[in-house]
């Protein structure tokens, strides 16, 4: 039969197994009655042509309706991200499901298609979006029910602290910067006119004239645009460093003030260019550090959409709602099945099983019943429970996993990148050197103004513009290259510190392996249907479940609705439908239901099936590895790294996968503060290392790693946590990344190696006084540009 | 010497000009997301600036709603 696109997502399905609609004259076909809602609704309110904005790509078929949209509108929730301006409210919105320039359309238009949302801008890159809206009109469970009624999601985060900080730097850099090339530009047109002059005289004049423009343009440039240097300055002689900043803003100084003193006397050359060109080429320099710093982590964002910030507490008889910072020890918190507990405690009544992966990393959920203990952050899969606090929110297992977070960020070793420790000796050198040659130079000739200009050529010739810009050049081509190969890194400063790099540590599951059981083998007894198998597993969220129901998912079932659907705690699943019985669970399960188990001789992980009391087929998962783990390995032993690997899984496991691997350096269950611990003990022994991980579990040891890489799949902490971020998750990109810091360090070298070449060149020629304006100016230029050819190299 | 002078100062202040209105762009976030400049040359069509125009009225019928209410109290 044809595979037909669902109207909705464009996805190709069975013909058969689509849902057919006559609404109108034409018959469309839909994979699920979500699709078929989003369809009807954007069709209803106009807004069908974006079908032709998304022209060719696919969608995700909507999620089932979630039904938390009351925790919205509670008082902790509206405190903690709402913000009021002028009596209207703005939330910030991580709109989940956006793929494409159409989705974004839609969703404004959606949006402000409602009554009382006056604002929804949504940024293209990230998928944040900015709503702003009149609470009498609208409530924010309302603005979120509106996104996910057109088959997206949406959660609130916290603004405030991440991106107004970073984006207010970022504006005020390009406005200095708008100024300064503004500036910049004009006064060269204008030098251009004097070294013209210089050859071919000019009459007195028109030079003041020009010389009088010149400064007028250089002085924004080099007080507004430039205050960063002179507050740099003013910061590192209060620490009693001589940095970069004191020889960009007393070289720019002097010359400016030297110039104005031309300029007044009419007689001599002025250097106003020279003061903007300097300005200008190094706070290009700075602002490509910047572009590409990390922002700072907010941790509690990352984990806001994970953390619940209520609990359902008893007090007498009845049920009431609590932020969890109102919860004393004591109280007694009701669970149900999908809510994420908040604070530790122990069960007194009911059971269920847990998925702990947030703080083990262990994807298999874990039965508990009662006097079990419960941790804070961990979700409850299925069951209902009621369980008896032992601690408060703020001395709760999550909460205390984000203080250890913080310390070891403290930790993180920095170091300090090459220009900044060159720049330090390099500054002072110079200052020195212009100081001597002007005092020889006077003692010699006796002529203050001549000895003062030859003082301050020295400092001018040496313009740090080459060394300025030798990092942050090299840097960006180095980050382009690896964006282009699906890495990420978040700050420039990693590129250099990954050239260090002589050990690196991966975690097991999820870095190494993929993190989710997958068939290997099947075995079949007698022949079933199908489609009934397909429909008992989607009731399930067991990772096994999981694991068969994508085996499966390749041959496009649909599913029909079981009566009597089971679930049991860590067994297995139970259903019935137009009499007969279903039963997909492990062999304890099929055995305590009378069901003959056929012993298939299968190791690793099992799912058996029966219908009507008869075994029918045998499911063998494994978490495989990674496709390209053993050559990523194999490739990192070859350049002479160490290669360690941590996980929080039993021995056996572990020693099996690194056999596998040729690992001879494992650690098994493993905590996630023992994982740290054992990265910083590699690092107090000397050790430069890379960690590699991508669930909640790593993020301690990712963050007091030099470096934490993080899988892009991974959770959304890790990645936050990460440095440097594999987007493609492949393991063969890790060892890209490696080179690519070396390659970057290397022409970084290069490009110092270059600027400093320059000025052993031209400092001696300026301290003896044969530096005329023009070479000055010119051999300027020459040695930036040297840097800027240098580093477009590493490309290739 | 006069006509350097004017063209000097013409021609600065054209590219003041320039600058003035590039910065205020800047400020008003016309540049905050470089992905959405690139787009919005896609949704130009008469509707989108049809609509554009009613979000901007939107936005100030409720703010005027706001203000009058908070006068009445």
């Amino acid at each position: 039969m044809p595979n037909i696109a669902c109207a909705h997502c464009s996805l190709e399905f069975d013909k058969a197994s689509l849902i057919e609609d006559k609404n109108d004259e034409q018959t469309r076909y839909f994979c699920c009655s979500g699709c078929q809602g989003v369809y009807n609704l954007l069709k209803s309110e106009g807004l069908d042509d974006f079908y032709d904005k998304t022209r060719n790509s696919t969608l995700q078929p909507p999620k089932e309706k979630l039904s938390d949209a009351a925790q919205f509108d509670s008082k902790s929730y509206q405190d903690r991200y709402v913000t009021i301006k002028d009596g209207l409210h703005e939330v910030s919105l991580v709109i989940e499901g956006i793929h494409c320039s159409a989705c974004v359309w839609l969703n404004e238009k959606v949006l402000y298609n409602r009554d009382g949302i006056v604002k929804a801008n949504i940024n293209f890159t990230t998928h944040k979006a900015k709503i702003l809206y009149d609470p009498d009109q609208i409530k924010l469970s309302e603005v979120i029910e509106t996104i996910r009624s057109i088959g997206y999601d949406a959660f609130a985060y916290d603004s405030a602290i991440q991106e107004k900080k970073a984006n207010k730097e970022r504006s005020t850099y390009y406005t200095r910067m708008a100024v300064a090339i503004f500036a910049t530009m004009n006064i060269m047109w204008i030098a251009v006119a004097q070294y013209g002059g210089y050859f071919s005289s000019m009459e007195e004049d028109v030079r003041n004239m020009l010389n009088i423009a010149e400064w007028i343009l250089a002085t924004p440039v080099l007080f507004y645009s430039g205050w960063i240097f002179f507050r740099g300055a003013f910061y590192g002689i209060k620490n009693t460093i001589v940095n970069m900043d004191v020889l960009v803003s007393s070289g720019a100084l002097l010359t400016y003030l030297y110039s104005i003193y031309i300029t007044v006397r009419q007689e001599g050359e002025a250097y106003f260019d020279s003061v903007a060109m300097i300005i200008t080429f190094v706070l290009i320099g700075k602002f490509l550090e910047v572009l590409s710093k990390k922002r700072a982590v907010d941790r509690l964002d990352s984990m806001g959409s994970d953390m619940p910030l209520e609990a359902q507490v008893i007090r007498g008889d009845e049920v009431i709602s609590l932020a969890v910072d109102e919860i004393v020890v004591g109280d007694v918190v009701e669970l149900k099945s999908g809510q994420r507990a908040s604070v530790d405690g122990f069960i007194i009544k009911g059971e269920g099983s847990f998925d702990e992966a947030t703080l083990t990393g262990e994807s298999r959920p874990i039965f508990k019943s009662s006097d079990s203990i419960v941790l804070g952050g961990t979700l409850l899969v299925d069951g209902w429970l009621r369980y008896m606090v032992s601690k408060s929110f703020s001395e709760s297992t999550m909460s205390k996993l984000l203080g250890l977070l913080d310390s070891a960020l403290e930790h993180k070793p920095r170091i300090e990148t090459l220009a900044n420790r060159l720049s330090e000796h390099f500054s002072s050198a110079i200052l020195i050197l212009a100081l001597l040659t002007f005092s020889i130079w006077f003692m010699v000739t006796s002529d203050f103004e001549d000895s003062f200009i030859v003082g301050i050529s020295v400092v001018i010739i040496a313009c740090p513009c080459a060394l300025a810009l030798a990092t942050p050049l090299a840097t960006l081509v180095g980050l382009a290259l690896g964006t282009k190969k699906g890495i990420l890194f978040k700050e420039a400063m990693y590129l250099e510190t990954m050239a260090h790099i002589d050990t690196v540590v991966f975690d097991k599951t999820g870095t190494l392996t993929e993190g989710k059981p997958v068939v290997v083998d099947v075995k079949e007894h007698a022949s079933y249907d199908k489609k009934c198998l397909n429909s008992l597993l989607t009731t399930s969220f067991h990772p096994v479940s999981k694991g068969v129901l994508s085996f499966l998912s390749s041959q496009k079932l649909t599913t029909i609705e079981l009566d009597n659907v089971k679930n049991i705690q860590a067994k297995g699943i139970k259903a019935e439908f137009n009499g007969h019985k279903f039963l997909g669970g492990n062999e304890k399960f099929l055995l305590e239901n009378g069901i003959e188990v056929i012993n298939s001789n299968l190791q690793n992980t099992l799912f058996y099936y029966a219908v009507d009391g008869k075994h029918v087929v045998t499911f063998e998962l494994k978490d495989s590895l990674r496709v390209d783990a053993k050559e990523a390995i194999l490739d990192l032993k070859k350049q002479g790294k160490h290669v360690v690997m941590l996980s929080g899984d039993n021995e056996k496991v572990c020693s099996q996968i690194a056999q596998e691997l040729e690992i001879e350096n494992f650690f098994h269950s493993l905590t996630p503060l023992q994982k740290e611990k054992e990265i910083a003990s590699m690092q107090k022994s000397g050790k430069k290392v890379v960690m590699a991980g991508d669930g909640v579990n790593d993020i301690l040891a990712l963050s007091r790693a030099d470096i934490g890489i993080a899988m892009g799949s991974g959770s959304d902490v890790a990645v936050d946590v990460g440095d440097v971020v594999l987007m493609n998750d492949r393991l063969n990109s890790l060892v890209e990344s490696l080179s690519i810091g070396k390659r970057t360090y290397s022409l970084i070298k290069q490009n110092l190696a270059i600027s400093l070449v320059y000025n052993a060149i031209t400092i001696p020629l300026a301290m003896a006084g044969l530096i005329i304006p023009l070479i000055a100016a010119l051999s300027m230029s020459f040695s930036s540009l040297v840097v800027v050819l240098n580093s477009m190299r590493i490309r290739s | 010497m006069s006509v350097l002078m004017m063209m000097l100062i013409v021609s600065l202040s054209l590219g003041l000009a320039g600058l003035i209105f590039f910065l205020w762009g800047l400020k008003h976030g016309q540049f905050d997301d470089g992905e959405r400049m690139m787009n919005n040359a896609l949704f130009d069509d008469e509707n989108d600036l049809n609509e554009a125009f009613k979000r901007e009225e939107k936005l100030k019928k409720v703010l005027k709603e706001k203000s009058a209410k908070k006068a009445d109290l």
